[in-house]
């Protein structure tokens, strides 16, 4: 009886480890990984990249939802930018999507339909895959002075310089200087929304309090990045007039109904992947086919 | 008279740190008697006990010089000391039945030293309890908690935890001075009974007890053994001074 | 004249700590009561079945109450999920806990004992989110050779960080329970002649059983209730698990995930699943809590054996011995008789005949390596990681918007968090402790009904006192985003460790000091003042420490309560701001300071390690008071 034992323990230890030794020698199939649902960069990310038919990976054609099991069933969802970076950069065969601005030499980013992102690419529309920084407060809602200074340095050509050092910069001829206010500022202005504007909009605190000087040194700045969607719940409910929100994609058409809103910058989403990848451009149908799950080998795409 | 001796000692000291606790113990212990160890509290009469089954292995700081012999063999030369402890049992103060079933306590000696047939197991649970005189009283509970047992019927239980692995010495370190009369009474009955087939040593404070049961005594004071001999002489005619105050209960 | 005086002041204090304990019972209460309210809207709407038996989870932010429902939410796939990874949780940790917890009991040699003992502590107060990053970082890619994309993650990495993660509260609890049973039973099984190890599992073990199992239950609490290690190395995809290897989510870090952004009506779905946690836990302790109250604490193996034994009764037995010849005891010259003679000869050794205590007994010195192996792997990652960026501009620096990031406003703000914490919950917990031990009747109703309560706020997944607190502290008592709600938080969620901590130390003094001070005629509360609490005073001290510990690396029930990102220096407990665990987090979150990130884990680990130092150093001090070692 123990003798029998022994031997089944024995025979289904070697099935196990040559199903692993198996795995571990096969070629892989690529890690797909994205960001969670509430993320600005997740939702343009989604609505940008389409197949053939128009289908996004956020709705179908026809405008309904893509329901959950669309996506390849061991996608990886996670939930920031330093997670995606950490992951592309550790796995050679992954695949992620993060802020252009975020991009540096640990991974590559990839060029899609053939273009390369950079600013220029963007501004002149070629890169495909861009999105605005939207800057929102509620409507019809008095804001603070504090907060109404601080909306209209957002607006200025001051800001816009800021902007430029690491993002496109929304460089109209209506944007005027920002004035200094004559009395003193005080309050506290909240700021809520997508990650991927966080380290910008730390910048731009930082130059207003420069430029503002002692006129808004008085002025506290709660700055807290939990992703765009939280950012837009919580200016919907604003009710004292100091929240500001920050969203890494377009307003939806409900949105808008109920938000005031400016572009403050563009940015682009850059297709990143590990930098032994050989892999140098992708198609946007191509891109669809890999978080669907049609396409699971990047040796495949040649 | 005395053919053949279980248990012999040769110039036995020991040290707790620097605590002296036994020096210069020479005794020999006869084959199939009841020896006594008496003397007041702290003498060491414990301690020299727990030489015998190298109980005191367990303790850090114990050291132990000069010889302990059981059945001729020096018990701290290249022996199994597991062995050595099933053929010299140990029954305890306080009754220390383990928390099972009373036929798990009987059989955990046993299944130690390799019985394994099932058979066997129950032949030994009968012997050693009905041995132990406690067959009657558990037959029907073989299967319920030991702790559910009264006090007498624990330490009775831990006798014959004791003779199921067939040892011969029997060493008792005051096995009834937790218990009330009755129950002392039938473990006093059942130590005259076993001492045809065992050596038993037995440490105990109370002297009643020590006239009663044993046929030689031994009297400790300060870590030495100041006295040993036929128990009616011992108590009749004690050769030792201080041994004499001690039975007259001048002190102690 | 002074009898009657002593009468209500005894009476008062009786009905003082008799208070503070049922708290527990009003806490429990509350949090219940605060996630049916969150929830049972959303569950309306939903359908109740849809709910929990509904296999696909795609929740719509834009869904409210009133309006047409765009989104799914069922979330069957997340608590198969939450099932999975406890289970698989239990397997490791408790194992590696168990059988460490022997080691270090009974075979670890007297000089190590200490240092490992406070080593398997130290990974207890080690943050989930560093935790996280090394799964990520470390392990997963070791585990992603074996897997189908290169990725480790799935429910096998979920369950390798979670058993690490609670292999430290299985080990001291069980450690405990084992150095309490009565040193007795090891010498009564040595004298028969059975080997240590054979005498540990085979007799202390089993004596240690209710202790043991009861470290199991918190192990499987604190599984089952993980959310920032677990977010990181499990996937997260809110489908059905199906391999060792695929995505998945559980119940938490499904909360974690999409509370920051959730709509009306999925706000309350997220708030329904948390209630869901909280029922299985509740559900499981009660379960456990009647198993092990039927089968009393001493009673032998049950049922096989009785079985085995029903087929000798005595009058079969005797007639089988009889049969046999054997009932002739007595031999003609009236000697007993043994049919049964061991080898006397005991220069032979003895066949090594326990073999499994002995397999167990390697087990245990295997487990010990592998928890302290993965201590210092995670403790050397974090250094190497951080320490070059550890830099006073860091620490000390400033607060700016922009440029270097500086911790010192976390610094301060979790200092003031732990204060906050410590205050409320230490007193409460002690005092409810001392209820339960020194006045309540342990076989009433009253007792088991809050140790029941206490075991569950245990078990409460850190998650769910997030929610509760942002929900009740900021919501409805306005205390917004501030240190306050976090501390207050904080303090609910360590409550119920620093109670059963302290009742374990309280029960193990001894009771017959007790009865040397009422002998004296001190009344019940001068006994426990004088006599019982000094003579505890290293058990609690040690739940103390451990439960700051717990305060230092918690993120997510201060994440919603006390703010997500670093704020300029508090200016008092109205302020926000991020405790240390949380700026940790918040740096790494963009990739730009994932450097200062690692630093500030390393900055949190020498805070946790020299609190654990501290605190051995000053629990020696105490033993060595009351037990006069030299």
């Amino acid at each position: 009886m123990r003798k029998l034992l022994m031997f089944i323990t024995i025979a289904v230890c070697l099935c196990l480890c040559s199903t692993f030794i198996f795995t571990a020698c096969a070629p892989k199939t690529i890690l797909v990984i994205t960001r969670e649902a509430g993320s600005g960069t997740r939702d343009a990310f989604d609505t940008l990249i389409k197949n053939e038919n128009g289908d996004s990976l956020a709705k179908k054609a026809d405008g309904t939802n893509q329901p959950t099991d669309l996506f390849i069933s061991n996608i990886n969802i996670l939930e920031s930018t330093a997670q995606v970076v950490t992951k592309v950069a550790s796995t050679k065969n992954a695949i992620g999507y993060i802020s252009l601005g975020s991009v540096d030499e640990s991974v590559k980013a990839i060029s899609v339909n053939g273009v390369a992102p950079s600013s220029a690419t963007v501004l002149d529309g070629t890169y495909a895959l861009k999105r605005p920084f939207v800057i929102v407060t509620k409507k019809d809602q008095n804001l603070t002075t504090a907060t109404a200074d601080f909306m209209s340095y957002l607006k200025s050509k001051d800001a816009q310089e800021i902007v430029a050092s690491s993002y496109i910069k929304q460089d109209n001829d209506s944007k005027t200087a920002y004035v200094v206010p004559a009395a003193p500022l005080t309050g506290t202005i909240k700021l809520r929304g997508s990650t991927s504007i966080e380290p910008l909009m730390k910048s731009l605190i930082q130059a207003y309090k420069t430029r503002g000087g002692s006129a808004v040194s008085a002025i506290v700045f709660d700055l807290d990045a939990l992703g765009s969607s939280p950012g837009i719940t919580a200016t919907k409910g604003d009710t004292e007039g100091n929240i500001i929100g920050m969203s890494s994609s377009a307003l939806k058409s409900a949105d808008k109904e109920v938000l005031e809103e400016f572009d403050i910058a563009l940015d682009a989403v850059a297709i990143i992947v590990n930098n032994d990848n050989s892999i140098t451009n992708l198609t946007i149908a191509q891109i669809f086919d890999i978080y669907t799950g049609k396409l699971t080998s990047f040796a495949d795409i040649k | 008279m005395v053919e053949k001796y279980s248990i012999r000692t040769e110039d036995l000291d020991l040290h707790y740190d620097a605590f002296k606790a036994l020096s210069n113990v020479n005794i020999q212990i006869p084959e199939k008697t009841i020896t006594a160890f008496i003397g007041p509290s702290g003498c060491g009469k414990t301690t020299l006990l727990k030489c015998f089954n190298r109980m005191n292995d367990l303790i850090a700081n114990c050291r132990i010089t000069g010889k302990i012999y059981v059945r001729d063999i020096d018990i701290h030369s290249d022996i199994d000391v597991n062995a050595l402890r099933r053929d010299v049992g140990m029954v305890f103060q306080k009754p220390n039945v383990f928390p099972m079933s009373v036929r798990d306590n009987v059989t955990f000696g046993p299944i130690t030293h390799g019985v394994k047939k099932k058979s066997d197991l129950d032949k030994i649970v009968y012997e050693s309890l009905h041995n132990a005189g406690l067959w009657n009283e558990v037959k029907d509970r073989l299967n319920k908690s030991a702790l559910g047992l009264s006090g007498g019927q624990q330490q009775r239980l831990c006798i014959a935890r004791a003779l199921a692995v067939s040892p011969d010495i029997l060493l008792m370190d005051e096995p009834t001075s937790a218990l009330d009369p009755i129950s002392s009474g039938k473990i006093e009955d059942l130590c005259d009974e076993l001492k045809s087939r065992y050596t038993i040593v037995i440490v105990t404070h109370n002297m009643q007890q020590a006239i009663r049961i044993s046929d030689y005594t031994a009297f400790f004071l300060l870590g030495e053994m100041l006295e040993f001999g036929e128990t009616e002489e011992v108590f009749s005619n004690p050769k030792n001074k201080k041994c004499e105050n001690y039975i007259t209960g001048r002190f102690g | 004249m002074h009898i009657q005086k002593k009468h209500t002041k005894e009476k008062f204090f009786k009905a003082l700590f008799g208070a503070t304990a049922i708290l527990t019972i009003l806490e429990v209460a509350s949090i219940i009561v605060f996630m049916l309210y969150g929830a049972v809207p959303a569950l309306q709407k939903i359908g109740f079945l849809n709910f929990i038996f509904g296999s696909e989870w795609n929740s719509s932010n834009y869904d409210t109450y009133t309006g047409p429902m765009e989104g799914l939410y069922g979330i069957m796939p997340m608590i198969v999920g939450s099932l999975f990874a406890t289970a698989g949780a239990v397997l490791v940790g408790g194992t590696i806990g168990f059988f460490s917890a022997v080691f270090l009991a009974e075979f670890c040699p007297k000089k190590l004992k200490k240092v490992l003992s406070h080593s398997i502590n130290l990974l207890s107060g080690i943050p989930s989110v560093v935790y996280g990053f090394f799964g990520m970082k470390v392990l997963l890619p070791l585990l992603g050779v074996f897997s189908e994309n290169g990725d480790g993650a799935g429910i096998l990495s979920v369950s390798l960080v979670l058993g690490i993660m609670i292999t430290p509260t299985v080990t001291a609890l069980s450690k405990t329970s084992i150095e309490a049973v009565d040193r007795s039973f090891f010498e009564g099984a040595v004298a028969l002649g059975a080997r240590k190890e054979r005498a540990v599992f085979k007799v202390i073990i089993p004596a240690g059983k209710s202790g043991i199992f009861a470290s199991l239950i918190l192990g499987i609490g604190r599984a089952i209730g993980e959310t920032m290690a677990v977010v990181m190395v499990a996937g997260n995809n809110p489908i059905f698990p199906s391999g060792i290897f695929a995505s998945f989510r559980t119940l938490t870090t499904n909360i974690v995930l999409e509370m920051s952004y959730g709509g009306e009506l999925q706000t309350g779905a997220l708030i329904a699943s948390g209630a869901v946690l909280t029922f299985f836990i509740l559900a499981t302790n009660i379960c456990f809590g009647l198993i092990r109250n039927s089968g009393s604490r001493f009673k032998g193996k049950k049922s096989s054996l009785a079985t085995l034994a029903t087929s000798y009764t005595s009058t079969d037995f005797t007639e089988a011995t009889k049969a046999e010849g054997l009932l002739d005891l007595q031999t003609t010259d009236g000697e007993l008789q043994n049919s049964q003679t061991f080898n006397n000869n005991f220069l032979v050794t003895s066949k090594k005949t326990d073999k499994a205590s002995l397999i167990g007994k390697h087990m245990g010195t295997v487990s010990t390596i592998i928890a302290c192996v993965s201590l210092f792997s995670i403790i050397i990652f974090i250094l190497v990681n951080g320490l070059p960026y550890i830099t006073s501009e860091l620490l000390f620096g400033e607060f700016s918007y922009a440029g270097t990031p500086s911790i010192a406003s976390s610094i301060v703000s979790t200092l003031m968090v732990i204060v906050l914490g410590s205050v409320v919950a230490f007193p409460l917990g002690i005092a409810a402790a001392i209820f339960l031990a020194e006045y309540a009747n342990k076989n009433g109703k009253m007792c088991k009904i809050i140790r029941l309560m206490s075991e569950t706020l245990g078990g409460i997944p850190s998650i769910v006192y997030g929610l509760f607190g942002l929900l009740f502290f900021c919501n409805i008592l306005k205390m917004g985003t501030s240190i306050l709600a976090g501390g207050l938080t904080l303090s609910l969620m360590i409550v119920s460790t620093t109670i059963r901590g302290t009742e374990e130390a309280l029960l193990m003094v001894n009771d017959s000091l007790r009865e040397a001070s009422y002998a004296l005629g001190a009344g019940k509360f001068r006994t426990i003042r004088k006599v019982v609490i000094p003579n505890a005073l290293p058990g609690i001290f040690a739940t103390i420490i451990l439960g700051i510990s717990r305060m230092v690396s918690e993120s997510a029930p201060v994440l919603f309560t006390m703010g997500a990102s670093i704020k300029p220096m508090p200016t008092g407990f109205k302020s926000s701001g991020a405790t240390l665990a949380v700026a940790l987090y918040a740096l790494g979150r963009e990739w730009m300071h994932i450097n200062e990130s690692y630093a500030t884990a390393c900055v949190l680990i020498i805070l946790v390690l020299i609190l654990n130092i501290a605190s051995a150093m000053i629990a020696s001090k105490f033993t060595k008071r009351l037990t006069c070692t030299t």
